[in-house]
């Protein structure tokens, strides 16, 4: 009788053996992010899995940042209470902008809690720190979560950047190669991450002083993004904005021209400049370089 | 004292959110103890509703039924009483030994008492040797057995049984037959509704009709016997016709009377029924 | 022993009897176990320093699980009897329909804890077993919990018997489980609509559960200090009163239930 389960469940196996076979491969390659998403639009199997180890990976992302705060779930704040003044303040350690800058807590304050004896009983049942005043722990507690997110999922780029951050930020002397380390890992595995590139970039401009060495790296994340425009410039204006306002194009742009005019490069620094502000409106570096330069700033193409 | 006495007693299911249904409609009857009577009707005659009453499952819109004089709302009016539900599932976790342990138990039984009277009830209903089998493991007859145990169990002074013969094979029903007989011989009232009216013919002293939520016929089975040819071909002729042609024998005198007629003998309770 | 105790212990014993004989509490406690071993078999991979992502996954599961089973194991006390029609040989006893409900309730109740305590002690097993030490404060985790398992068997009871079984299942699980994000959204509405709808907001806000003030687990991972004691003592005192209220719902319509 018991042969009537074995057999299915034994086809069950064999079955799902030559689904992660087909898929395996595909995953475990190391293509850059456009082509990666080629592959799973593709391949089913490979997309479910995908989907899956992918999943795991932004479910211990978003539980890191509680770990950062034992435990203290944080949310960012509503319109009325940024109009209100609720704001998070700057705490103590440099960490600061790993929130956003209108974060509060889940369990809010005593002052802009309605339920008085509730809201006392709900700070000392559940972790609780005002945000204003807050600090963290250990944050090498959170870095096996890092190491974990990338591990499963060594195409998600977010683990690599927040976590060369945190090694960078975790020890005291602030090691910097350890967190290029961690980072050379992720473009090893994501060499089409224009975010990576910037990060290691950035660590090499403004932590090692290396400008000639981080304009190789921000180059390469500038080349990214200008082929990602060029494939993808078509007239959905809101991917296009999307794409723009994202904080961390603006970074690299910044970073990359930074870098131009630290190496001496004012031809290619004032067209970079040009170019950015061109098709990014927030472009402060580019601004500024042309101001030093004492040139026209161009219009601004009309998004 | 009457073992069940039932006062116009109706009652009522929504069918609509304005409209309902009246299942029993106005019916009075009383059964004394010692008395094995059968209650009969088609199926959505009545029968269940009004048993359901009598235990307290439902609630009456109007009249009243007592057991023993203990108004059936009050838990205590079931302190005397066996009952067996129409085609009860018991637990498929439990064997029918824990499921007797469990309904003594409810009941205030306990210790050895408690063991050797499900012992001995076991047996009786043949189930001797499945005592520690799981009841899901038992056909539909053998736990019908089980319900019968669980009525039987703490020696009842009134059993109301509903379609007791359900499930059960010829030899189930012989085995019923013997046991209602015995409890009889015991003094046990015995109320019970069935569709076997072959069974109610060789068991019952009486029998009681229901007919679309009404009483419509209440008789001697002795004196239906002399009557018909078959209690079957009367029943068939009754619910069809809807009107009972025969002499109603049943003691509609004695509804009034005190609790002093219980102490008549049968001969006297007969005499004044005709 | 009063007849309602000796009516209480024979509801927990079969109950008892009843979830011991079916598998979902053992398939939830090898669930359990996978989770945590799981979690910590990341070491053997070379990713060391997981003791609060294995505290977590363990706590995780003991909390979900043990809301399930509480959600699972209430309402389906009396829809069950019902459906198999054992309603009828039960209450053929001289007992009340008070005496059944609320010895349901306390059954599922203690069930309910049996399976956390389960669950907790084959998590703390496992977490032993990889040195991976608790703090004090785990003693008002089990508190609390106990307190919100009360309040849990005793919603679920009364839904069971206002709904269909099915549908108080959904019910339970979704405030169980849900909870903590209905108040949360009551409270960030709360003071963004005019002052009548601060008060609507505010009713019911009172009359949702409020399991995850009863949680404690994310302090007892973390490894906090013991909550005020004041705390435990309020919401022990708050959950006792909220369940009374739930079950006395439930009495009303249990008792004018027809069988």
């Amino acid at each position: 009788m018991k042969l009537y389960f074995a057999i299915p469940a034994v086809a069950l196996l064999a079955l799902n053996g030559f689904l992660l076979r087909a898929a395996l491969p595909e995953m475990l390659r190391q293509p850059d992010t456009e082509g990666a998403e080629e592959v799973y639009e593709e391949k089913p199997t490979t997309s479910i899995l995908g989907e899956f180890r992918t999943s795991l990976a932004s479910y211990l992302y978003g539980r890191a940042h509680e770990y950062m705060h034992g435990g203290v779930v944080f949310r960012a704040a509503t319109e009325s209470e940024v109009q209100k003044g609720k704001r998070v303040a700057a705490h103590g350690d440099s960490l600061e902008d790993h929130h956003g800058s209108q974060e509060t807590s889940v369990v809010p304050e005593s002052e802009y809690d309605p339920r008085s004896f509730w809201g006392d009983i709900e700070r000392g049942a559940q972790p609780w720190m005002d945000i204003r005043r807050h600090g963290h722990r250990d944050l090498a507690e959170a870095l096996p979560l890092f190491r974990m997110m990338t591990w499963t999922d060594p195409h998600f780029v977010e683990g690599y950047d927040m976590g060369s951050y945190l090694v960078f930020c975790a020890a005291k002397d602030r090691n910097v190669d350890r967190a290029l380390e961690f980072l050379a890992e992720g473009i090893a595995n994501n060499p089409g991450s224009f975010r990576l590139q910037k990060s290691y970039g950035h660590y090499l401009l403004a932590n090692k002083g290396q400008p000639e060495e981080a304009l190789v790296h921000l180059r390469k994340a500038v080349e990214i993004l200008e082929r990602r425009a060029a494939k993808g410039g078509g007239t959905d204006r809101t991917q296009r904005q999307q794409l723009i306002d994202d904080i961390e194009v603006s970074q690299t742009w910044n970073e990359f021209i930074m870098a131009l005019r630290k190496t001496n490069r004012r031809e290619e620094a004032i067209r970079w400049s040009r170019r950015c502000i061109e098709i990014n409106a927030p472009c402060a570096s580019g601004v500024r370089t042309l101001k030093i330069y004492g040139l026209p700033l161009p219009k601004t193409r009309s998004l | 004292m009457y073992a069940i006495a039932v006062e116009n007693l109706t009652v009522t299911y929504p069918t609509t959110r304005s409209e309902t249904f009246r299942a029993v409609d106005g019916v009075s009857f009383h059964v004394r103890p010692g008395e094995i009577v059968g209650f009969l009707g088609v199926n959505g005659a009545g029968k269940t509703s009004t048993i359901k009453a009598l235990m307290g499952f439902q609630t009456a819109v109007s009249g009243q039924a007592t057991l023993f004089d203990v108004p059936v709302q009050e838990a205590d009016a079931r302190s005397r009483v066996g009952f067996l539900p129409e085609t009860a599932l018991y637990s498929p976790y439990l064997t029918p030994f824990e499921t007797l342990t469990f309904y003594g138990e409810l009941h205030g039984m306990e210790g050895n008492a408690l063991k050797d009277r499900i012992g001995e009830l076991l047996i009786r209903v043949g189930l001797s040797g499945k005592e520690h089998v799981l009841n899901r493991t038992l056909s539909k007859g053998m736990q019908q057995r089980v319900g019968i145990a669980q009525a039987l169990l703490a020696t009842p002074r009134l059993l109301i049984l509903d379609e007791v013969s359900s499930g059960l094979d010829p030899i189930g029903r012989r085995d019923l037959r013997v046991i209602l007989n015995e409890e009889r011989d015991r003094g046990t009232t015995i109320f019970f509704s069935s569709h076997q009216l072959s069974e109610v013919e060789t068991v019952c002293d009486r029998v009681i009709v229901l007919n679309k939520g009404k009483l419509i016929a209440e008789h001697r089975v002795s004196d239906l016997v002399k009557q018909v040819s078959s209690l079957e071909d009367y029943f068939v002729t009754l619910v069809e016709t809807g009107g009972d042609s025969l002499h109603r024998t049943a003691p509609e005198s004695n509804r009034n009377n005190d609790t002093s007629e219980d102490t008549r003998t049968e001969t006297e309770r007969k005499e004044a029924v005709v | 022993m009063t007849p309602t105790l000796r009516v209480w212990r024979t509801l927990i014993r079969g109950s008892f009897l009843e979830m011991v004989r079916r598998k979902e509490l053992y398939v939830l406690v090898i669930l359990t176990v996978l989770m945590v071993v799981g979690a910590y078999s990341f070491t053997f991979f070379g990713v060391s320093g997981l003791e609060i992502f294995v505290k977590d996954m363990a706590f995780t599961a003991v909390g979900l699980f043990s809301t399930i089973l509480g959600v699972t194991i209430a309402t389906r006390q009396i829809p069950e009897e019902i459906s198999r029609r054992t309603i009828y040989p039960l209450l053929a006893r001289p007992i009340s329909r008070a005496q059944l409900l609320t010895g349901k309730f306390v059954a599922s109740w203690v069930l309910t804890l049996a399976s956390f305590a389960l669950l907790l002690g084959v998590s703390l097993l496992v977490l032993t077993l990889l040195r991976l030490p608790l703090k004090v404060i785990l003693i008002q985790y089990i508190w609390l919990k106990a307190v919100s398992f009360l309040w849990l068997s005793a919603i679920c009871i009364c839904l069971s018997v206002y709904v269909s079984s099915s549908a108080a299942f959904t019910l339970g699980l979704l405030l169980a489980l849900g909870s903590g994000a209905f108040t949360r959204s009551f409270l960030l509405a709360y003071g963004d609509g005019v002052p009548i709808l601060n008060w609507l907001i505010a009713i019911l806000y009172g009359f949702l559960p409020h399991f995850t003030l009863f949680d404690i687990a994310r302090k007892v991972v973390y490894g906090w200090d013991p909550i005020a004691w004041w705390i435990p003592l309020a919401l022990t005192v708050y959950g006792i009163a909220i369940s009374a209220f739930w079950l006395k719902l439930a009495l009303n319509r249990f008792e004018k239930m027809a069988l």
